[in-house]
């Protein structure tokens, strides 16, 4: 027996207001534009005109950049949603009906999910489509695709900047967080609707920002932006530190609104020992992003003015390892803000799809808190060619350490599916894979704490198959198996079981036909940024680049499925995977307001070793059964 | 009471709730934005130890961080008259808070316009950069006063604003304060 059977109904039809205004995503195209031209014009031909006037400067550029993103906010709802308000006038907020409430300002936590998962999705198959084009410039040893190195280059730039800034942390914090946090919590609300309305924007701006960059030059920094490296590029950076900006600040905006959400908006019962383990993670996932996030983006904007004004502050007054202590700074607990959403959603669907309690429920929380606190101690691994060996020792101690905390993760996955009774679904699969693919990831992330390896094998291609088992192996396969697993929840609709699994083996065998490549080719002396190479290399670089385009056409079979069951597959039972969380007492897909009487928790949601219910509905003071 | 006071009730267990909420996110929030502070103070050490330029007028300082203070002083009585739902005497403070903050701001960058010290060597460039990094802190706190001044005159303060409205005071008095340790790190230690 379902639990829409059992629970009173509670998804009243929203009453939608038809609006007859230009459509908002056009309106915020339209003010952009007006926005950097204003702007753009004022600088390069009024207050700072250059020599032989040219109509675009570098400081222009940046605040005629500025200017559009503002007017994308603005023009898009915030003008009247959120602007207008805080000034005190009533502003006049329409509400388009269907799917074109997803191309607006919103403040309602699922549209803004959606539109998080929605923009990530986009980054995904834009930073994928860099990287085909980086596999097929390495199919060969000499240059042959591009012409220039430098575009190369900038290539994978945006290949690394767009998957790490708007897919990594962005996908299942910003999205899957957005979308089920509130939910899984038993609130209506995000505690911040009107921000995280505003930050959700800031990505598609951002995303473009980055993708736009080669209009202005090219740029060689690949994800990190070295100085002073990238004060010698052409001015491409720009928009690299810019777009970075956009998409960072919508984290940091994401994260303040979630921390604040499980703190304060939690349904009477759902205590922290309760508290869902995927909420668990977006916690302290957001409590890393709170602390590194402002770090990393005082870090750029000092790039930014070093440029601009210019400074020397990263060669003659600082000195290029000030540059690289502070990145990394941010940038290894990155690696653990992408990957700590992702260890949480095992723990969360494993005990539904084993029928098992949550194996030690404590450890896992543990797990995860004590891998946010590790990961802001090991950063200088990453440095460790410019390191004297004394120095490298602590962070290769700290490195290795942080696998134990990780690997509570794993143990809290392996206990509950320990004599449990598995459903070998898509959901499950697409689990399992991703955590084998995150066990090599691991294994080899131990391998590179060590100072030897990690000298022999720094900036080879045995470091890119490494992060790219922990980053695509570990946190994508995770995110579609969370897209399949809530897929009924978010459209009412399943998707098709043997096309599911036949995308899993597809991504699975080729995503490791791949990537265990790159540790050959990188023992083999393989560099990374570069697009010529020993033609000794040539036959394995031809097969690698095969797999990566099938990997690609894998990825792009998913979306297709999972959109065709978005919009046509067979309608889905209220819970069909009869889960106790909180999440699935509500319709599919829930209404606007998603609990009209607000839920109370009265167990563990993991407890699958008997019937009684974890939630009630107290209106009536009705028991509402949540599986059957 | 004048009409522009209104007079506060008791918070239901609801509006307590949501009142938790916004002072438990504008806490994370003012928690997030110390670190690009705590930066601006490493930087200076690691580009030039304690060096402090000879050009540097440590009065000048004094007086503009004096502005600064007595800016957030004010501040804090638009604070007070938040509480008390006075929007007149809220939006008052506003302004004389900005005006305020204004000044000590063009104090502070006479001190570039007169070229007091070289900003392009190792002390130089990080105060410039610590300079650049507050005065955008400024501007965006000067947008929160100034929506808060315009609400609390256009629509009064009420349950429903007056967390918002004395939050925009709140980060002020927050942005002063790191005025006043980045003063004692940039001019004399």
């Amino acid at each position: 027996m379902s639990t829409l059977e059992l629970r009173p109904d509670i998804s009243p039809v929203p009453q939608v207001v038809k609006s007859k205004r230009m459509p908002p995503v056009i309106r915020g195209i339209l003010w952009s534009a007006i926005g950097f031209l204003v702007i753009n014009t004022l600088i390069s031909y009024v207050l700072d005109p250059r020599y032989g006037h040219p109509f675009i400067t570098q400081v222009s550029i940046t605040f005629g950049w500025f200017a559009a993103m503002v007017g994308w906010v603005l023009g898009v709802g915030a003008w009247e949603g959120a602007v207008l308000p805080a000034f005190g006038h009533h502003g006049t907020l329409y509400t388009a009906p269907g799917w074109k409430r997803f191309f607006e300002y919103s403040t309602e936590h699922k549209v803004i999910g959606l539109q998080y998962i929605g923009s990530s999705a986009g980054g995904f198959f834009i930073a994928g489509l860099a990287a085909m084009l980086m596999r097929l410039e390495l199919m060969n040893n000499s240059m042959w695709l591009f012409n220039y190195p430098q575009q190369y280059l900038t290539t994978v730039g945006i290949h690394g900047t767009i998957m790490m800034f708007s897919v990594g942390t962005v996908a299942l914090v910003g999205g899957l967080g957005n979308y089920l946090v509130p939910l899984m919590i038993g609130s209506n609300t995000s505690a911040f609707p009107r921000m995280s309305g505003i930050s959700v924007l800031l990505v598609p701006f951002g995303i473009v920002t980055v993708a736009l960059s080669p209009l202005l030059g090219y740029w060689s920094t690949g994800w990190r932006g070295y100085e002073p490296l990238a004060s010698q590029d052409p001015s491409g950076i720009l928009f690299y530190y810019l777009g970075v900006f956009a998409l960072t600040l919508s984290s940091l905006l994401v994260s303040i609104n979630l921390t604040a959400t499980v703190i304060f908006k939690r349904a009477p019962g759902m205590t922290w020992g309760r508290l869902p383990m995927f909420a668990w993670g977006i916690t302290t996932v957001s409590l890393l992003n709170i602390i590194w996030l402002p770090e990393i983006q005082l870090t750029f904007v000092m790039s930014l003015v070093n440029r601009l004004v210019p400074l020397p502050l990263f060669t003659a007054t600082g000195s290029p390892l000030t540059y690289m202590e502070l990145f990394w700074l941010f940038g290894h607990p990155e690696v653990y803000i992408v990957v700590v959403p992702a260890l949480a959603l095992w723990q969360e669907i494993i005990p539904v799809m084993t029928r098992k309690p949550l194996f030690a429920r404590q450890w896992g929380v543990i797990g995860l808190i004590f891998v946010m606190m590790l990961s802001g101690f090991v950063w200088a691994h990453h440095m460790f060619t410019n390191m004297r060996n004394v120095e490298m020792m602590p962070f290769s101690f700290f490195t290795e350490m942080i696998s134990i905390p990780t690997g509570f993760a794993y143990l809290v996955a392996l206990g509950t599916l320990w004599r449990g009774r598995l459903k070998f679904n898509t959901v499950s699969l697409l689990v399992l894979m991703s955590m084998f693919n995150f066990l090599i990831g691991g294994m080899t992330g131990v391998f590179l704490a060590d100072p030897i390896i990690n000298l022999q094998a720094h900036d080879t291609f045995f470091v890119v198959g490494h992060f790219h088992y922990t980053i695509i192996g570990g946190m994508v396969f995770s995110w579609l198996a969370a897209m399949y697993y809530w897929l009924p929840k978010m459209s009412g609709r399943m998707y098709n079981e043997r096309l599911g699994k036949i995308g899993a083996i597809w991504i699975f065998l080729a995503f490791n036909l791949t990537f265990s490549q790159f540790f050959l080719l990188g023992l083999h002396g393989m560099n990374r940024w570069v697009s010529v190479y020993p033609s000794y290399l040539q036959p394995m670089n031809f097969e690698t680049s095969i797999f990566a385009f099938l990997l690609g056409l894998g990825f792009l079979f998913h979306l297709v499925h999972i959109w065709w069951a978005w919009r046509a597959g067979q309608k889905a039972e209220g819970n069909p995977w009869e889960s106790k969380s909180v999440e699935w007492i509500t319709a599919s897909p829930p209404a606007e307001e998603s609990f009209p009487v607000i839920p109370r928790i009265v167990s563990s949601t993991y407890t699958y070793d008997n019937d009684e219910p974890a939630v009630i509905i107290p209106s009536d003071g009705k028991r509402v059964a949540t599986t059957s | 009471m004048s009409s522009h006071v209104k007079s506060s009730r008791t918070l239901n267990a609801e509006e307590r709730m949501a009142l938790n909420t916004s002072r438990g996110g504008f806490t994370i929030l003012i928690a997030s934005q110390i670190v690009p502070f705590v930066m601006l103070v490493n930087l200076r050490y690691i580009l030039s130890g304690s060096y402090v330029s000879s050009g540097l007028d440590q009065a000048t300082g004094a007086v503009f961080t004096i502005l600064f203070i007595i800016s957030a002083i004010t501040a804090y009585a638009g604070i007070q008259a938040t509480n008390r739902s006075d929007s007149k005497a809220s939006a008052r403070m506003s302004v004389l808070t900005m005006v305020l903050g204004w000044i000590a701001v063009i104090m502070m960058s006479y001190q570039f316009w007169m070229h007091a010290f070289q900003t392009d060597g190792r002390f130089g460039e990080g105060y410039l950069v610590t300079i650049g990094a507050f005065v955008i802190y400024f501007i965006a706190s000067l947008v929160g006063l100034l929506s808060g001044k315009m609400r609390a005159s256009r629509v009064g303060i009420d349950d429903s604003n007056r967390f918002s409205i004395g939050a925009s005071f709140k980060f002020w008095i927050f942005l002063q304060l790191m005025w006043v340790v980045l003063y004692v790190v940039y001019y004399f230690i």
